[in-house]
């Protein structure tokens, strides 16, 4: 409406002036409210012409004009306008009406539609989780394989089977990897396989490492049980032990031990490398003995694996090398208690020797357990630090091997200690049996290696190869036998030599089983015998001292049959009193008779037990059990006998009944004889046969012969005892002869003859009668002399009694001898001829004839006969003409007043204090006889002595003769 | 003949079995002992000779055995003995009690002025002993003889016995012997012995002869 007010005042001012100008003023009215806005062109136009007067009455007349016209248009529309007011506001209700309606209604959709939008906004979200989830999964899907595979790499890392995780990282990097290279996490495995892989490089090492050091322990522990179940098994097999058939055995064995013992070769073979393909634990090396109580298993897993390991390193010859290596050095670690051992073993005999005195045998078994303390202490040590530590304690050789063991031992100290710790509480025990077997205990380990060794040779291919094995048991072997010869050279126990035997024996069975040569160790055996039999022989010699020692003499007394069986059980000799059933009565031997057989005879058991299960021959056998007994009859048993015989203080009686037990023993000793051929027919019937036969056959083929001695006795065969025992009694006969006469001289010494006697005797000189009736007392009390014995003793005694009293007589210090004297002196020889008659000996009497006849040629002066050629053979046939000159030399009495004064003069200073006149006028009254006769008497010994002294010494020059 | 010896006495050792006679003796005459018991059989004697007032003196000492199945064989030489040692054990209270029948023994069997002489042996062994040194004085005081405790093993008193009773008899045989006699100086041993065993008056028998006229 506003632009209709415009041009209608336009128009008005413009109508105002004039017509022209009016119109253009009409126009420009016009334009004006037809345009709006266009006010300043036409205001303009309007003040540039100068008609704005006109221009405002133009425009006051269309204001006008408009105004009018407005007026009636209203005019015209009121009515209508009122109308449409009204009916305006008729709308107007309902339209609030009706917007009220709106408003209900949208506020009503407005509720159902909100809850609509959530659930709309809900199904948006889920739809895009939906989506996402499934690109989850399949990302998910093509991940998980390397992630398990991953996973389970080092899952098998883990649980140490590092083929296994080996082999899963290659898959995981070959065939997984690449498809999911876009994640991140693939990057990161990718990027830890090749540390993975290096660690299980040295995982496997390390566990290698640890194996080697483990079975360090394992090997002694897998030798001793198969060594202890093949004892198990000759036990169960009736060997060992008693062992006296040793050829049924020997058959037996053979044939069963390959059935038996197969079982430890199955379990051996058993291990395989394909094991490593299962679950990898079932490679081991099992023993079992007794059952499965003491089941030892070794678990070569590391060794397979760490090969294999190695192989998917393409590091195979690195690896042989290094286990060869430690293995190598493993073994000569082995070998070094032993070499150490010897040479203190020679350390110690050089000092022994350079005192030069035996060393007692606490010595011994020190020397003996030095080498051994160090060796227990630690097995690992290093050869110098245990060479220069054998001396010091324990504990320090524990130090210096530890620190020594980084050193020597690539592969790592820390296991390597291990296996001391649980030995080292022993080695304070220093026996030598102990520590002896603490070397077996080396030698299981010794076992154990090889049996290791070889298992592993048979289980993998070219890890260990024969030849290698071969060698390492040559030095192996080496070492052991000549720790074995050392040792045995200088041990001085023989039972701990006896162990030792049989350890190597039943060693020898158990490595053989196993493939490994045993002659050089089995060869070793024979020097052990020697010593041993050496050892016994110096144990015997003891214990037979001891034996003679105790005893004390006197015959065993046996009060009844019981004690008799048990007797005869000691000791095979059978009594005829008592065998009757007299008891009480005695043997004749005392109680070292029985004691010496049953050693003997022990010691031939010990000689067998130590022979057994060398497999000998039965010749051989049986030549080392017979050189054995001849040795300990001939050398030990002949000493100790040849000791006691010489013993100061034996009695007589002891003396004799040495003799008497010799005799027995000799006797009895071919029941030893008969033992050991018992033995050995039982051990071979057929053998023993023709064993001499056979000997010169077989002892070449066998390692134990020992050919010297086998060839010695081969021969003969016998038992030499009984020549021991007659040396023994002839020695102890000789010694009781002796030690009669001994006894006979202290009285002899006592003999003080008067030989200027010039009273008449009237008995026997006292000496003579003190010596007589102590022998008769002698031989009477001594009930144990044997007749012979006894017999010989009297003879023994009477010509000694018989000689002694020739040199009385014919003693250079004798000068004369009176009438009386010589009374007196036959009056002596009667004494002992009585005596002679007396004993219970035939022709005793003899042995004093020569003096019989001295004596009675000059108390009868019977010379005519004697010098009667025929006559004197018949009279005087023992008279040696040398006694009779020298007695007819003290004969000649030169000055006979001077002589004859002295004899009166003694006797009276003899019997002067008695005053026997009776006594002097008889010596008066023989002398005066005497010197009747005297003169002619001179004359006729002169002669006597001429001829004789010619006959003397044309029949006998060397006869030593004076001439006075 | 030159002499060795200037007198020779006889001893006897007598006791019970297991006494010590031998152990004893065996000090005596070789200074030794020896542990074992060695049972004596019949009769044994050993001779040593020892020096007194410069004269040679040899002692036979006649060991016998102690067991009763000997008595007939060793009662024989009680006659010639001239002097006898009866032996018991201290730690023996049998041997001691045993000791007066020896004497008896004595009494019967040898010759009346026989030297006597008691001896207990074993005094080494103390914790044993059940005869007091004092009962054995008693003893020997009653019978009028000379005593000594005596140890074979510990080498006591042995020497001293034997010297004494040696001593004792000398001085018996100077005594009876002629007043100037014994300063003879060559004086046969023979005669001292003769004087000795004959000193009994009694008549020489065969099996008993041990003193001889020579």
């Amino acid at each position: 409406m506003a632009p209709s007010d415009v041009p209608v005042t336009a128009a008005a001012g413009a109508a105002a002036t004039t017509p022209i100008v009016s119109e253009l003023h009409g126009s420009l009215i016009g334009e004006l409210s037809a345009a709006e806005g266009q006010l300043a062109p036409t205001l303009r136009a309007v003040y540039e012409s100068n008609t704005a007067q006109a221009f405002m009455v133009n425009l006051d007349s269309f204001i006008a004009r408009t105004t009018t016209e407005i007026e009636r248009m209203c005019n015209h529309h009121y009515q209508g306008f009122i109308e449409s007011v009204e009916e305006l506001l008729k709308v107007r209700a309902d339209a609030a009406n009706l917007r009220e309606a709106i408003a209900r209604t949208d506020e009503a959709l407005q509720r159902s539609g909100r809850d609509y939008l959530e659930r709309a906004e809900e199904l948006r979200q889920h739809r895009i989780i939906h989506r996402n989830i499934v690109a989850a999964m399949e990302a998910l899907t093509s991940c998980l394989p390397a992630l398990q595979l991953y996973g389970k790499a080092h899952m098998h890392y883990a649980a140490h089977r590092y083929y296994h995780a080996l082999t899963a990282l290659t898959q995981l990097e070959t065939r997984h990897l690449p498809n999911i290279s876009q994640y991140t996490f693939a990057r990161v495995i990718a990027d830890g396989i090749p540390v993975l892989r290096a660690s299980i490089k040295t995982a496997a090492l390390s566990e290698l490492q640890d194996w080697l050091a483990s079975i360090r322990q394992r090997s002694r522990l897998l030798g001793s049980s198969v060594l202890a179940q093949l004892t198990e098994w000759q036990r169960v097999n009736g060997r060992g032990g008693t062992g006296t058939d040793a050829s049924a055995l020997s058959t037996s064995t053979s044939t069963s031990s390959t059935t038996e013992m197969e079982p430890l070769f199955i379990a051996a073979r058993a291990v395989s490398t394909e094991d490593l393909a299962g679950d990898g634990s079932a490679s081991s090396l099992a023993t079992d003995t007794d059952g499965s109580d003491n089941h030892i298993t070794v678990d070569f897993t590391p060794v397979y694996q760490c090969m294999h390991v190695y192989s998917a390193f393409q590091a195979d010859a690195e690896f042989e090398a290094y286990y060869r290596q430690a293995r190598r050095q493993q073994a000569n670690l082995l070998y070094q208690p032993l070499i150490d051992a010897n040479a203190a073993a020679v350390a110690n005999a050089a000092v022994a020797t350079a005192v030069a005195a035996p060393p007692p045998p606490a010595r011994d078994t020190l020397s003996f357990s030095n080498p051994f303390a160090a060796f227990s202490s630690n097995p690992f040590t290093a050869s110098p630090s245990t060479a220069s530590t054998t001396t010091t304690s324990t504990t320090t050789a524990t130090t210096s091997s530890s620190s020594s063991n980084n050193s020597n031992n690539p592969f790592g100290s820390s296991s390597a200690v291990t296996p001391s710790a649980s030995l080292s509480p022993s080695t304070s025990v220093s026996s030598s049996t102990r520590n002896l077997s603490n070397f077996f205990e080396l030698f299981n380990e010794i076992a154990g290696f090889f049996i290791v060794e070889e298992t592993v040779m048979t289980t993998t291919q070219g890890l260990v190869t024969r030849g290698r094995i071969d060698d390492m048991w040559e030095i192996a072997v080496g070492h052991m036998a000549a720790f074995l010869s050392t040792q045995s050279k200088y041990t001085r126990y023989a039972p701990v030599l006896l162990e030792a035997k049989n350890y190597v024996v039943l060693f020898c069975h158990a490595v053989a089983q196993y493939g490994y040569v045993t002659t050089q160790l089995l060869a070793t055996l024979s020097e052990m015998r020697q010593r041993y039999v050496e050892l016994l022989l110096i144990d015997y010699s003891t214990r037979f001292r001891n034996i003679f020692q105790e005893d004390i003499y006197e015959p065993i007394v046996v009060s009844d049959e019981r004690e008799y069986e048990r007797w005869l059980v000691m000791y095979p000799q059978r009594h005829g009193d008592m065998d009757r059933g007299n008891f009480p009565a005695s043997f004749p031997f005392s109680a070292s008779v029985p004691k010496i057989y049953a050693e003997v005879k022990d010691f031939v058991k010990a000689i067998l037990t130590f022979v057994n299960g060398l497999e000998l021959s039965h010749t051989d056998m049986d030549d080392a059990l017979r050189d054995a007994t001849n040795a300990v009859l001939t050398r030990t048993l002949a000493d100790a006998l040849s000791s006691l015989i010489r013993q100061s203080s034996l009695n007589l009686r002891q003396l004799l009944q040495i003799s008497v037990n010799a005799t027995s023993l000799a006797d009895t000793f071919a029941q030893i004889e008969h033992h050991i051929s018992s033995i050995m027919h039982t051990t071979a019937p057929s053998a023993a046969k023709n064993a001499n036969a056979s000997a010169a056959t077989q002892a070449p083929t066998n390692p134990f012969t020992n050919a010297p001695l086998a060839a010695q006795t081969a021969g003969t065969g016998g038992i030499q005892g009984v020549v021991v025992f007659k040396q023994a009694r002839s020695r102890a006969e000789d010694l009781v002869f002796s030690m009669v006469k001994a006894k006979m001289d202290d009285f002899i010494e006592l003999a003080d003859y008067n030989w200027l006697l010039l009273a008449k005797p009237t008995a026997a000189s006292g000496y003579l009668e003190d010596m007589l009736s102590y022998l008769e007392t002698m031989f009477r009390s001594v009930e144990c002399f044997p007749p012979d014995l006894a017999h010989l003793t009297y003879f023994c005694a009477c010509n000694h009694l018989a000689h002694n009293l020739h040199t009385f007589i014919l003693s250079d210090n004798v000068k004369r001898i009176s009438a009386f004297a010589l009374e007196q002196f036959e009056l002596d020889v009667v004494r002992c001829e009585s005596f002679a008659m007396s004993c219970p000996v035939p022709q005793l009497k003899d042995s004093f004839l020569p003096l019989r006849q001295l004596v009675s040629l000059f108390t009868q002066w019977d010379f005519e006969a004697y010098m009667n050629d025929s006559l004197r053979g018949i009279k005087y046939g023992s008279l040696q003409t040398a006694r009779v000159i020298k007695l007819l030399e003290k004969s000649v009495e030169k000055n006979e007043k001077n002589c004859m004064l002295l004899r009166v003069s003694s006797t009276l200073w003899l019997n002067g204090m008695l005053g026997d006149e009776c006594l002097l006028a008889r010596v008066r009254d023989d002398d005066s006889k005497f010197a009747i006769k005297k003169s002619s008497r001179t004359k006729e010994i002169d002669g006597y002595l001429k001829t004789l002294r010619g006959n003397s010494t044309a029949h006998s020059p060397i006869l030593p003769e004076k001439s006075s | 003949m030159a002499k060795a010896y200037d007198y020779l006495f006889k001893l006897l050792l007598i006791g019970d079995s297991g006494v010590g006679k031998t152990c004893v003796l065996f000090r005596f005459s070789d200074d030794a002992f020896n542990a074992t018991f060695i049972s004596t059989i019949g009769i044994d004697f050993k001779i040593r000779t020892i020096e007194l007032d410069g004269k040679k003196i040899k002692l036979q000492i006649w060991d016998t055995a102690g067991q009763e199945r000997f008595r007939t064989i060793t009662t024989a030489y009680y006659r010639g003995a001239m002097g006898i040692m009866l032996v018991y054990d201290v730690t023996q209270d049998k041997t001691f009690e045993n000791i007066k029948n020896w004497i008896r023994n004595i009494e019967q069997h040898a010759s009346e002025d026989v030297e006597k002489m008691i001896l207990g042996n074993k005094c080494d062994v103390d914790d044993k002993r059940v005869v007091t040194k004092e009962r054995g004085e008693q003893l020997a005081r009653e019978y009028n003889v000379r005593f000594f405790e005596t140890s074979a093993k510990a080498n006591i008193n042995v020497e001293e016995a034997f010297l004494t009773i040696a001593r004792d008899i000398k001085k018996k045989i100077d005594s009876k012997a002629p007043g100037g006699a014994p300063k003879a100086g060559g004086a046969p041993a023979s005669s001292s012995t003769i004087k000795a065993g004959a000193g009994g008056a009694q008549p020489q028998k065969k099996s008993g002869g041990f003193c001889s006229i020579l």
